[in-house]
Protein backbone atom coordinates (compact mmCIF):
# COMPACT_ATOMS: atom_id res chain seq x y z
CA UNK A 1 0.00 0.00 0.00
CA UNK A 2 1.26 3.44 -0.91
CA UNK A 3 0.88 6.47 1.27
CA UNK A 4 0.65 10.08 0.23
CA UNK A 5 1.94 12.85 2.43
CA UNK A 6 0.21 15.61 0.54
CA UNK A 7 -3.10 14.78 -1.12
CA UNK A 8 -2.82 17.51 -3.76
CA UNK A 9 0.83 18.29 -4.41
CA UNK A 10 2.00 21.28 -6.35
CA UNK A 11 3.65 20.15 -9.54
CA UNK A 12 7.24 21.24 -9.98
CA UNK A 13 6.21 22.94 -13.18
CA UNK A 14 7.08 26.60 -12.54
CA UNK A 15 4.14 28.81 -11.82
CA UNK A 16 1.41 26.37 -12.73
CA UNK A 17 -1.11 24.67 -10.46
CA UNK A 18 -1.38 21.07 -11.47
CA UNK A 19 -3.77 18.35 -10.38
CA UNK A 20 -4.01 14.62 -10.91
CA UNK A 21 -5.93 13.26 -13.87
CA UNK A 22 -7.06 9.70 -14.58
CA UNK A 23 -6.22 10.38 -18.25
CA UNK A 24 -9.41 8.72 -19.36
CA UNK A 25 -8.57 5.56 -17.34
CA UNK A 26 -6.39 4.35 -20.22
CA UNK A 27 -3.78 2.84 -17.92
CA UNK A 28 -6.18 1.52 -15.30
CA UNK A 29 -6.43 -2.23 -14.98
CA UNK A 30 -9.57 -4.14 -15.80
CA UNK A 31 -11.17 -7.47 -15.06
CA UNK A 32 -9.78 -10.34 -17.09
CA UNK A 33 -6.60 -8.45 -17.97
CA UNK A 34 -3.73 -10.43 -19.49
CA UNK A 35 -0.08 -9.57 -20.04
CA UNK A 36 -0.66 -9.84 -23.77
CA UNK A 37 -3.07 -6.92 -23.55
CA UNK A 38 -0.20 -4.69 -22.45
CA UNK A 39 2.27 -5.55 -25.18
CA UNK A 40 3.72 -2.59 -27.06
CA UNK A 41 2.18 -0.52 -28.55
CA UNK A 42 -0.79 -1.28 -26.31
CA UNK A 43 -0.95 0.83 -23.16
CA UNK A 44 0.67 -0.37 -19.98
CA UNK A 45 -1.89 -1.17 -17.30
CA UNK A 46 -1.90 -1.02 -13.53
CA UNK A 47 -2.76 -4.11 -11.56
CA UNK A 48 -6.27 -3.99 -10.19
CA UNK A 49 -5.34 -3.60 -6.53
CA UNK A 50 -3.15 -0.53 -7.12
CA UNK A 51 -4.42 2.86 -5.98
CA UNK A 52 -3.45 4.76 -9.10
CA UNK A 53 -3.92 8.29 -7.82
CA UNK A 54 -1.88 7.56 -4.70
CA UNK A 55 1.00 6.05 -6.68
CA UNK A 56 1.15 8.86 -9.23
CA UNK A 57 0.76 11.60 -6.64
CA UNK A 58 3.60 10.11 -4.62
CA UNK A 59 5.77 10.11 -7.73
CA UNK A 60 5.23 13.81 -8.33
CA UNK A 61 5.50 14.78 -4.68
CA UNK A 62 8.13 12.37 -3.46
CA UNK A 63 11.72 13.23 -2.72
CA UNK A 64 12.98 10.18 -4.61
CA UNK A 65 11.56 11.33 -7.91
CA UNK A 66 13.61 12.11 -10.98
CA UNK A 67 12.29 14.88 -13.19
CA UNK A 68 13.25 15.86 -16.70
CA UNK A 69 11.98 18.20 -19.38
CA UNK A 70 10.82 20.99 -17.12
CA UNK A 71 9.59 22.97 -20.10
CA UNK A 72 6.28 24.62 -20.82
CA UNK A 73 5.01 21.58 -22.67
CA UNK A 74 5.75 18.76 -20.30
CA UNK A 75 7.54 17.66 -17.16
CA UNK A 76 8.18 13.97 -16.63
CA UNK A 77 8.84 12.06 -13.42
CA UNK A 78 10.10 8.59 -12.66
CA UNK A 79 10.10 6.74 -9.35
CA UNK A 80 11.05 3.22 -8.38
CA UNK A 81 8.22 1.79 -6.29
CA UNK A 82 10.00 -1.41 -5.29
CA UNK A 83 6.95 -3.53 -6.06
CA UNK A 84 5.11 -4.67 -9.16
CA UNK A 85 2.39 -2.13 -9.84
CA UNK A 86 1.37 -3.22 -13.32
CA UNK A 87 2.37 -4.66 -16.66
CA UNK A 88 4.21 -2.83 -19.40
CA UNK A 89 4.92 -4.57 -22.70
CA UNK A 90 3.80 -7.76 -21.02
CA UNK A 91 6.44 -7.49 -18.31
CA UNK A 92 6.35 -6.64 -14.63
CA UNK A 93 6.40 -2.89 -14.12
CA UNK A 94 7.98 -1.59 -10.94
CA UNK A 95 8.49 2.02 -11.99
CA UNK A 96 5.95 4.81 -11.76
CA UNK A 97 6.19 7.24 -14.67
CA UNK A 98 4.21 10.49 -14.54
CA UNK A 99 3.96 13.41 -16.91
CA UNK A 100 2.55 16.86 -16.22
CA UNK A 101 1.18 18.60 -19.26
CA UNK A 102 -1.59 20.79 -20.60
CA UNK A 103 -2.10 24.50 -20.96
CA UNK A 104 -1.11 27.35 -18.70
CA UNK A 105 -4.35 27.42 -16.72
CA UNK A 106 -5.37 23.79 -16.77
CA UNK A 107 -2.43 21.52 -16.11
CA UNK A 108 -2.81 17.94 -15.08
CA UNK A 109 -0.51 15.05 -14.38
CA UNK A 110 -1.10 11.43 -15.19
CA UNK A 111 1.05 8.37 -15.32
CA UNK A 112 1.51 4.73 -16.08
CA UNK A 113 3.37 1.74 -14.76
CA UNK A 114 6.70 1.25 -16.48
CA UNK A 115 9.03 -1.70 -16.97
CA UNK A 116 12.70 -0.92 -16.18
CA UNK A 117 13.61 -1.89 -19.75
CA UNK A 118 11.26 0.65 -21.32
CA UNK A 119 13.15 2.99 -23.64
CA UNK A 120 11.66 6.02 -21.86
CA UNK A 121 13.70 5.16 -18.77
CA UNK A 122 16.87 6.01 -20.67
CA UNK A 123 15.78 9.64 -20.91
CA UNK A 124 16.14 10.09 -17.18
CA UNK A 125 19.41 11.03 -15.50
CA UNK B 1 -22.76 21.39 -14.77
CA UNK B 2 -20.65 19.98 -17.57
CA UNK B 3 -19.64 21.99 -20.62
CA UNK B 4 -18.50 20.42 -23.87
CA UNK B 5 -16.23 22.12 -26.39
CA UNK B 6 -15.49 20.65 -29.80
CA UNK B 7 -11.96 20.81 -31.13
CA UNK B 8 -11.15 19.95 -34.73
CA UNK B 9 -7.53 20.64 -35.41
CA UNK B 10 -4.94 18.99 -37.58
CA UNK B 11 -7.25 16.10 -38.42
CA UNK B 12 -7.93 15.41 -34.75
CA UNK B 13 -11.51 15.64 -33.61
CA UNK B 14 -12.02 15.79 -29.88
CA UNK B 15 -14.47 16.96 -27.26
CA UNK B 16 -13.29 18.58 -24.07
CA UNK B 17 -15.59 18.43 -21.07
CA UNK B 18 -15.09 20.91 -18.29
CA UNK B 19 -16.92 22.56 -15.44
CA UNK B 20 -15.96 26.06 -16.57
CA UNK B 21 -15.37 27.53 -20.03
CA UNK B 22 -11.84 27.12 -21.37
CA UNK B 23 -9.93 29.41 -23.71
CA UNK B 24 -8.98 28.12 -27.14
CA UNK B 25 -5.33 27.92 -26.15
CA UNK B 26 -6.23 25.74 -23.16
CA UNK B 27 -8.33 23.46 -25.32
CA UNK B 28 -5.51 23.12 -27.84
CA UNK B 29 -3.03 22.30 -25.08
CA UNK B 30 -5.26 19.62 -23.60
CA UNK B 31 -5.97 17.98 -26.93
CA UNK B 32 -2.31 18.13 -27.96
CA UNK B 33 -1.36 16.26 -24.78
CA UNK B 34 -4.03 13.62 -25.30
CA UNK B 35 -2.02 11.18 -27.40
CA UNK B 36 1.00 9.44 -25.96
CA UNK B 37 3.91 8.26 -28.07
CA UNK B 38 2.68 4.66 -28.10
CA UNK B 39 -0.75 5.78 -29.26
CA UNK B 40 0.57 6.79 -32.66
CA UNK B 41 1.90 3.27 -33.27
CA UNK B 42 -1.33 1.75 -31.93
CA UNK B 43 -3.33 3.98 -34.26
CA UNK B 44 -1.65 2.37 -37.26
CA UNK B 45 -2.60 -1.09 -36.02
CA UNK B 46 -6.18 -0.05 -35.35
CA UNK B 47 -6.41 1.57 -38.74
CA UNK B 48 -5.52 -1.71 -40.45
CA UNK B 49 -8.31 -3.47 -38.56
CA UNK B 50 -10.95 -0.84 -39.29
CA UNK B 51 -9.94 -0.77 -42.94
CA UNK B 52 -11.17 -4.36 -43.28
CA UNK B 53 -14.69 -3.03 -42.69
CA UNK B 54 -15.35 -5.27 -39.69
CA UNK B 55 -14.15 -5.14 -36.12
CA UNK B 56 -14.71 -7.76 -33.48
CA UNK B 57 -14.61 -6.15 -30.05
CA UNK B 58 -14.44 -7.50 -26.52
CA UNK B 59 -15.25 -5.10 -23.72
CA UNK B 60 -13.87 -5.55 -20.20
CA UNK B 61 -15.21 -3.88 -17.06
CA UNK B 62 -12.84 -1.83 -14.97
CA UNK B 63 -11.95 -3.15 -11.57
CA UNK B 64 -12.70 -1.96 -8.07
CA UNK B 65 -14.60 1.30 -8.03
CA UNK B 66 -14.77 1.60 -11.83
CA UNK B 67 -16.85 -1.33 -13.12
CA UNK B 68 -18.69 1.10 -15.41
CA UNK B 69 -15.42 2.13 -17.08
CA UNK B 70 -15.28 -0.17 -20.10
CA UNK B 71 -12.03 -1.13 -21.82
CA UNK B 72 -12.60 -2.07 -25.46
CA UNK B 73 -10.20 -4.28 -27.44
CA UNK B 74 -10.54 -5.15 -31.10
CA UNK B 75 -9.21 -8.38 -32.54
CA UNK B 76 -6.19 -7.49 -34.64
CA UNK B 77 -5.48 -8.82 -38.12
CA UNK B 78 -3.03 -11.21 -36.42
CA UNK B 79 -5.83 -12.23 -34.00
CA UNK B 80 -4.12 -10.52 -31.07
CA UNK B 81 -6.14 -8.06 -28.94
CA UNK B 82 -5.54 -4.39 -29.65
CA UNK B 83 -6.70 -1.83 -27.12
CA UNK B 84 -9.04 0.58 -28.85
CA UNK B 85 -10.59 2.91 -26.32
CA UNK B 86 -12.21 3.31 -22.95
CA UNK B 87 -15.96 3.86 -23.09
CA UNK B 88 -17.80 5.59 -20.27
CA UNK B 89 -21.35 6.82 -19.74
CA UNK B 90 -22.31 10.46 -19.47
CA UNK B 91 -22.85 9.85 -15.77
CA UNK B 92 -19.24 8.72 -15.33
CA UNK B 93 -17.99 11.58 -17.54
CA UNK B 94 -19.66 14.05 -15.21
CA UNK B 95 -17.87 12.51 -12.25
CA UNK B 96 -14.59 12.61 -14.15
CA UNK B 97 -14.95 16.33 -14.81
CA UNK B 98 -15.46 16.99 -11.13
CA UNK B 99 -12.32 14.99 -10.36
CA UNK B 100 -10.05 16.38 -13.06
CA UNK B 101 -11.40 19.80 -14.09
CA UNK B 102 -11.19 18.87 -17.75
CA UNK B 103 -11.69 15.60 -19.59
CA UNK B 104 -10.57 15.06 -23.17
CA UNK B 105 -12.64 12.74 -25.29
CA UNK B 106 -9.78 12.06 -27.64
CA UNK B 107 -8.05 8.99 -28.99
CA UNK B 108 -8.53 6.67 -26.03
CA UNK B 109 -11.79 7.79 -24.49
CA UNK B 110 -15.33 7.80 -25.82
CA UNK B 111 -18.35 9.03 -23.91
CA UNK B 112 -21.48 7.04 -24.76
CA UNK B 113 -24.82 8.76 -24.75
CA UNK B 114 -26.99 8.17 -21.73
CA UNK B 115 -26.65 7.63 -18.02
CA UNK B 116 -25.62 4.02 -18.52
CA UNK B 117 -23.85 2.23 -21.35
CA UNK B 118 -26.30 -0.14 -23.01
CA UNK B 119 -25.39 -2.79 -25.58
CA UNK B 120 -26.74 -0.62 -28.34
CA UNK B 121 -25.03 2.44 -26.90
CA UNK B 122 -21.73 0.58 -26.81
CA UNK B 123 -21.78 -0.23 -30.52
CA UNK B 124 -22.81 3.32 -31.34
CA UNK B 125 -20.05 4.71 -29.13
CA UNK B 126 -17.40 2.59 -30.85
CA UNK B 127 -18.62 3.62 -34.29
CA UNK B 128 -18.48 7.25 -33.20
CA UNK B 129 -14.99 6.78 -31.78
CA UNK B 130 -13.78 5.24 -35.06
CA UNK B 131 -15.39 7.95 -37.16
CA UNK B 132 -13.85 10.67 -35.03
CA UNK B 133 -10.31 9.30 -34.95
CA UNK B 134 -10.10 7.69 -38.39
CA UNK B 135 -11.95 10.17 -40.50
CA UNK B 136 -10.55 8.83 -43.78
CA UNK B 137 -11.46 5.19 -43.10
CA UNK B 138 -14.91 4.05 -44.26
CA UNK B 139 -17.25 3.14 -41.42
CA UNK B 140 -16.68 -0.38 -40.14
CA UNK B 141 -19.25 -2.74 -38.67
CA UNK B 142 -18.67 -3.62 -35.02
CA UNK B 143 -19.50 -6.90 -33.35
CA UNK B 144 -19.31 -6.25 -29.63
CA UNK B 145 -19.19 -8.77 -26.81
CA UNK B 146 -18.79 -8.15 -23.13
CA UNK B 147 -16.17 -10.18 -21.34
CA UNK B 148 -17.63 -12.44 -18.68
CA UNK B 149 -15.68 -14.04 -15.89
CA UNK B 150 -15.51 -17.78 -16.28
CA UNK B 151 -17.50 -19.62 -13.65
CA UNK B 152 -15.48 -21.92 -11.41
CA UNK B 153 -14.81 -25.09 -13.37
CA UNK B 154 -16.79 -28.11 -12.33
CA UNK B 155 -14.86 -31.16 -11.15
CA UNK B 156 -14.31 -33.60 -13.95
CA UNK B 157 -14.39 -36.65 -11.70
CA UNK B 158 -16.22 -37.40 -8.54
CA UNK B 159 -14.48 -39.07 -5.71
CA UNK B 160 -16.17 -40.30 -2.59
CA UNK B 161 -15.23 -38.40 0.49
CA UNK B 162 -14.45 -40.99 3.15
CA UNK B 163 -16.13 -38.92 5.82
CA UNK B 164 -19.49 -39.05 4.05
CA UNK B 165 -19.21 -42.52 2.53
CA UNK B 166 -21.81 -45.02 3.52
CA UNK B 167 -20.63 -47.28 6.32
CA UNK B 168 -20.35 -50.93 5.38
CA UNK B 169 -23.57 -52.84 5.84
CA UNK B 170 -23.48 -55.20 8.72
CA UNK B 171 -24.73 -57.90 6.39
CA UNK B 172 -21.69 -57.40 4.14
CA UNK B 173 -19.37 -57.94 7.02
CA UNK B 174 -20.95 -61.23 7.94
Amino acid sequence: MFTVERPVPACAFPGGACSWSHHGFKHFGHEGMTRGQTRHPLPAKYLLHVHVQAVETATVAGVERKAIGALAAKTEYLRATGVVIGWDDGQDATLSYVECSGGAAVRTFHGRPMHPGNRTVRKFP
Amino acid sequence: MMLAAYVDKGGKKARVFSAAPLADAELDGLVAADMDEDDRERAAVLRSVLATGFAEVTVYPGGGATPDVLHAYVVGVDKRPVFATVVVSERRATTMVHEARAVVEGFSLQVAQGEDVTEEGLATALATWAGRNFVDVPAAAFHVERWLARPPSLPTSWELDASVADPPYTGDAA
